[in-house]
């Protein structure tokens, strides 16, 4: 009844009815509500259609100009550190040291709980005016500091939480570290390299790939994060920490301006993917495939 | 691989591949229907949002009338107030919302322009007996002649103090608003710079603000008409000007004191739970919420509500607290008024019910209540202060849209932040305001 092909398609159907559904129409639906007027108590047919006047009106946005700045801010902030942060971590934790799985699992874990909502929660009592950072500081005399109620701050508050979940990274750093011969290290002992020149000559660039695959997800996380600001400041003092994402949910579900909203989901997008195609065609120039350099060899010999 | 191992594999991809199709048809055609029929029997959805004890009374009551209409059920869905508007406006555009919905007042601006947006309720004057609602209560549920939504009960804000605190410092609760401003230092002086005799999230300053406006001019402060503020530039001004006193007189904290503890509900900040913040200014149908989170034993008593001398109206913000109204386009709206008569009416649901939506504005439903002694201190007290309190002046349901709102709150915290002066602050408070109003009022 069923030949091999027909049963695989059908074993991937529920996949694939799944992502048109949920996936594909959706995005492609709120490129066409982007070009309208939709606001999301009406009747989606009663929508008028504006052309691009959503993504004009954005210029006009000062809030939208503000929101953007942020979110620019934050990921220009939070993706270096925290690259260079997992990285540290994966380096030291790649060293043959005592109970060296303790500390693996235990700076894993909070990147499994994550940038979750009760994470989240935890992170504004750490930082309110009298949580528990302040009150650390008051022990030892020193003034605690309005973490929450200025702008600076607020959003240092909100970066730290980002870094804070380096784990992820760090756990594909090590799977990195782990795939770079022993041999390599040996040999720039022989010659009597030192362990910071190892570093920068031998380890650095054969984990580029890795490095590479982490700039990607985290420049994608990070124009994405929602959870911190809408938990921890809503968005504020004076919108400092109003990330664009934010501002998606607010004018869609608060001021119920789909089509704006729509169109504001769009120029993120659009801003991710400029930052992904700039990565790609950088690569070339800075990261270093093993594949390529038996290539070139191979080429070479030939 | 022998064949009766692939005999066996191939029914096994069978089984889960009829497993799977039956997922997806199921999921494709789970379009919910309103309501359902089934053999005789009717199954109404109704929606809400409260708190537990709400949800708890709410079901028990929903059960009652299972037992009194053993063909109807219902099926209640339940969830807190985040979330709850943009869960039922997602069902309304997508024509999944339930039979019977808990609304909002000033949600009927937004599903209802036209009074077409929810199932006309004049029409079940068999099933509801309107006679326990006055003219005004129904008034407010009205657009373009449809009877849209029946008012549970009706809130107003009024100002709830803590009166351990006050009487910690020895002072009396004030009963006008120099006094109110008198409190601030006097605070400050006897209890320390962490007491302050009122506090409140913006959107709570900002009804406060509006009152003490209202007061002077006698109008409502936006016109829905004209799309625009219903006041003077020089009105603004002096609405700016509240604020800035209300800051430096220390009477409510400012906004970075507020900011510091992160975007948190008044009720569940840790100066509110202990006392320092020693009052708010809330609506009487959710005051309970606040008392609830109060460490130890601490009272809350209702403030003389402050008027201007010679104001002719408080300015309250006085309107139905919550509505029921029913899906335009249910398959029973007539079991759907039974139900909401049962709820607000019938002395069995009343009794279920309680006092959980405040107190309850149909007049059978509160005698009932108040016979059996389940109206509570505070509830009576607010009830007696806004039948006492002049409340002439009906607002307009666009002073509380989000972005009306928002308008407000980004002004008076650029102000409180020191990024614009007092001068500036009023001029942007009528300007931009106006703006919005303008963009938002279709």
């Amino acid at each position: 009844m069923f030949n091999d092909k027909k049963i695989g398609s059908l074993y991937v159907a529920p996949f694939v009815i799944g992502f048109l559904l949920f996936t594909a129409f959706p995005f492609v639906a709120s490129f066409v509500l982007s070009l309208t007027d939709a606001q999301l108590q009406d009747q989606l047919g009663s929508a008028n259609f504006t052309g691009i006047q959503n993504y004009t009106e954005m210029g006009r946005d000062a809030t939208f100009q503000k929101s953007l700045g942020v979110t620019f801010f934050y990921v220009f902030i939070t993706v270096p550190l925290k690259l260079a942060f997992a990285l540290f971590i994966a380096v030291v934790l790649n060293f043959k040291l005592r109970a060296i799985g303790f500390f693996r699992t235990a700076y894993y874990l909070p990147s499994i709980l994550g940038g979750s909502v009760a994470i989240a929660i935890v992170w504004r009592f750490v930082f309110a005016g009298d949580g528990l950072i302040n009150q650390a500081l008051e022990m030892i005399g020193i003034t605690g500091v309005n973490w929450l109620g200025e702008p600076n701050t607020a959003m240092f508050s909100i970066i730290l939480l980002r870094l804070w979940q380096f784990g992820s990274a760090m756990v594909v750093f090590l799977a990195g570290l782990k795939a770079i011969p022993e041999d390599l290290y040996e040999a720039a002992d022989l010659d009597g390299a030192s362990r910071l020149r190892q570093f920068w000559m031998i380890t650095l660039p054969l984990l580029t790939p890795v490095l590479f695959f982490n700039f990607i997800m985290q420049i994608v996380q990070a124009f994405q994060e929602f959870n911190g600001p809408y938990i921890i400041t809503g968005g504020g003092p004076l919108k400092s920490s109003y990330l664009l994402p934010l501002m998606i949910y607010e004018e869609g579900f608060k001021y119920f301006n789909l089509g704006y909203s729509s169109a504001l989901s769009w120029v993120l997008f659009v801003i991710i993917a400029v930052f992904t195609a700039i990565a790609f065609w950088s690569q070339k120039h800075w990261v270093f495939y093993a594949q390529d350099r038996e290539d070139k060899n191979g080429g070479a010999q030939k | 691989m022998s064949d009766l191992t692939l005999a066996a594999t191939r029914l096994h991809r069978r089984t889960l591949l009829l497993g799977a199709a039956a997922v997806t048809g199921l999921s494709a055609c789970s379009k919910t229907q309103t309501s359902s029929s089934n053999g005789g029997a009717i199954t109404l959805r109704m929606s809400w949002w409260g708190g537990t004890s709400a949800h708890k009374a709410t079901l028990n009551a929903l059960q009652l009338f299972e037992k009194r209409h053993p063909h109807i059920r219902v099926r209640g869905e339940y969830t807190g107030f985040t979330g709850h508007l943009e869960r039922l406006t997602t069902q309304i555009a997508g024509e999944t919302a339930p039979d019977v919905m808990q609304i909002n007042w000033y949600w009927q601006t937004l599903f209802s322009r036209d009074g077409e947006g929810f199932t006309d309720l004049n029409q079940h004057k068999n099933e509801i007996d309107f006679s326990q609602f006055d003219a005004r209560t129904l008034s407010m549920g009205t657009t373009g002649g449809k009877l849209n939504a029946l008012a549970i009960s009706n809130a107003a804000r009024l100002m709830y103090l803590n009166k351990t605190t006050y009487d910690k410092a020895g002072l009396s609760l004030p009963d006008t608003w120099d006094s109110l401003f008198a409190r601030g230092p006097q605070f400050k002086a006897k209890l320390g710079d962490a007491y302050y005799p009122l506090d409140g999230l913006f959107q709570d300053f900002i009804a406060l603000a509006r009152s003490y406006i209202v007061q002077k001019t006698g109008k409502a402060l936006v016109n829905s008409e004209t799309k625009s503020l219903n006041c003077t530039r020089a009105d603004m001004h002096e609405y700016a000007g509240f604020y800035a006193k209300m800051i430096s007189d220390h009477v409510w904290p400012s906004a970075q004191v507020r900011a510091s503890y992160g975007y948190l509900p008044q009720q569940e900040m840790r100066p509110w739970i202990n006392g320092e913040f020693a009052g708010t200014y809330q609506w009487n149908s959710a005051i309970e919420k606040y008392t609830d989170t109060l460490a130890g034993k601490q009272e809350v008593a209702l403030a003389p509500y402050p008027m201007r001398p010679g104001a002719t109206d408080a300015g309250l913000l006085y309107r139905p607290s919550m509505m029921f109204a029913v899906n335009a386009k249910s398959q029973h709206p007539r079991e759907s008024a039974m139900l909401i008569n049962f709820l607000l009416n019938d002395p069995e649901g009343v009794r279920a019910m309680e006092t959980k939506r405040g107190v309850p504005v149909s007049k059978t439903a509160q005698k009932i209540l108040r016979d059996d002694g389940l109206i509570g201190k505070l509830q009576q007290d607010s009830e007696d202060m806004l039948a006492r309190l002049p409340i002439n002046v009906l607002e307009s349901p666009y002073f509380e849209h989000p972005r009306v709102r928002d308008g407000f709150q980004d002004i008076l915290e650029a102000f409180g932040y020191g990024k614009i002066t007092l001068e500036q602050a009023g001029d942007a408070l009528y300007d931009d305001i106006n703006a919005i109003l303008h963009r938002i009022i279709r």
